[in-house]
């Protein structure tokens, strides 16, 4: 032993770190589960009033100067674009009655409404914890939205008071999509490093033009179709000669969302179903 | 009787702390626009305390933090405090021996050396919780250059932070006499 460093130097280390090995044990055979949940509730009411208030400091940050106009446009612009995607819908309904059954079957299907009590926002992890959980009837893989019909992402894990939630921009993150002008036109929709999104696979004889309007597609039964994701910011040539690429602008600034809804999707057992 | 009381006490006021400190990391500066949801709080604390109170009572406040923020981060359960306990160490071990003048400046140093112990502790661990299967974590989609650059963020804002705490605990001492924690008990 070296001889700057007694033992009563070690002895919390080891001490510690065997207590951590044990806790970490603990959690994985799930005899931690209460302690957790516990203390999971115990934080949420204060983390969730820490969330609002940084969201409203934040707020602006995100709306200094100039910006301030553009994001009012952009507002209205977002605004509009929900308005004309639910008229095109609508629209789309009555000339197709089979979809239009489809549609509303999937419109009517139940969703839950959760505040956010959580973030991990940095570059390399995109996660936002919400107060429902397993109890509330929500499972891993659920679609998550905005009130107005805006993906945010998915939830990938769940306790029995909280979930957490990956949202879009998260890399690891990804959603079948297509054009809303052109719902013929798919592609896979990416997070890019928790700064925006990238549309890929696009076929490269379609032409794409920045301000088209992007929304999931119905290739993954567990996102209903028609949900708005963003607006093309950019095009580039893909990394190979068969398709392109598109970047997308958000529909919604993940730093300032504080409340979501789980969409129970027709995967989803009947909530009633689940054990209270 | 009297001591018991105080230790009751002063053990509820420390598990308030710690759920305090987490609540505002995991809640309000998440919330917070880009760069300043980079701040790393829980980090500048675990350092300010290793040098100010001591390696080890920061071991036991640095682990409870970290595991209540696992509950609330992305990566896996216990990743922050394996990480949290391996900078206390570090920063421990170069007060002592490396970064010995306690001055404001050495703070800042061992910040620095703490912020880069994190991020390497925390690859070091994510990988070791993968090899055994224990998250789903990847770094594989995860850019080199953004999350280095994402560091240097780090740094910068935990370096300012604990500039913050010197001149808010100990701006009347510039030589840092009361910097003593790793001196001894």
């Amino acid at each position: 032993m070296p001889r700057n460093l007694p033992h009563w130097y070690f002895r919390p280390v080891v001490i510690v770190t065997a207590l951590l090995l044990a806790m970490i044990v603990l959690h994985m055979v799930g005899l931690l589960t209460t302690v957790e949940g516990l203390a999971m509730r115990a934080t949420q009411p204060f983390a969730s009033v820490a969330v609002r208030a940084g969201s409203f400091i934040g707020l602006p940050w995100v709306r200094r100067g100039d910006a301030i106009e553009n994001d009012k446009i952009t507002e209205l612009y977002r605004q509009l674009a929900v308005e004309n995607q639910q008229l095109k819908m609508q629209m789309r309904e009555l000339q197709l009655a089979q979809k239009q059954t489809d549609f509303l079957q999937r419109r009517s299907q139940p969703f839950i409404t959760a505040r956010v009590v959580g973030k991990d926002l940095r570059r390399e992890a995109q996660v936002i914890i919400i107060d429902q959980g397993s109890r509330a009837g929500i499972q891993e893989g659920l679609p998550v939205i905005v009130a107005d019909g805006i993906f945010v992402g998915r939830v990938i894990e769940v306790g029995a008071e909280h979930a957490k939630v990956m949202l879009l921009t998260d890399s690891r993150s990804t959603v079948p999509a297509a054009f809303d002008r052109s719902p013929e036109i798919g592609g896979v929709v990416s997070g890019e490093f928790g700064v925006s999104l990238m549309f890929d696979l696009i076929s490269k004889d379609k032409v794409v033009v920045a301000g088209d309007i992007v929304v999931t597609s119905e290739l993954d039964p567990a996102v209903p179709r028609g949900l708005l994701i963003g607006t093309v910011s950019r095009v580039e040539p893909g990394r190979t000669n068969f398709f392109q690429t598109a970047y997308l602008q958000p529909m919604v600034q993940y730093q300032t969302v504080t409340l979501v809804a789980v969409l129970l999707t027709s995967a989803t057992p009947d909530p009633a179903s689940i054990d209270q | 009787m009297d001591t018991l009381l105080r230790k009751s006490v002063g053990l509820f006021f420390w598990t308030l702390g710690v759920i305090g400190l987490v609540v505002i990391q995991v809640g309000f500066i998440s919330s917070l626009p880009f760069p300043l949801n980079s701040i790393n709080l829980l980090v500048a604390l675990v350092v300010y305390r290793t040098v100010t109170r001591g390696v080890q009572k920061t071991l036991p406040w640095a682990v409870a933090a970290g595991l209540l923020y696992d509950l609330y981060a992305a990566w896996g359960f216990g990743v922050s405090a394996w990480c949290f306990l391996l900078v206390a160490i570090l920063v421990s071990t170069c007060a002592r021996h490396i970064v010995t003048n306690r001055s404001f400046f050495s703070l800042l140093a061992l910040g620095v050396i703490g912020c880069l112990m994190y991020a390497a502790a925390s690859v070091l661990v994510i990988w070791l919780y993968q090899i055994f299967s224990i998250t789903v974590w990847s770094w594989s989609r995860v850019s080199a250059w953004e999350w280095m650059a994402g560091q240097v963020t780090d740094i910068f804002a935990v370096v300012l932070l604990l500039a913050l705490l010197y001149i808010g605990f100990h701006r009347t001492v510039w030589d840092a006499t009361t910097l003593d924690g790793v001196k001894g008990r």
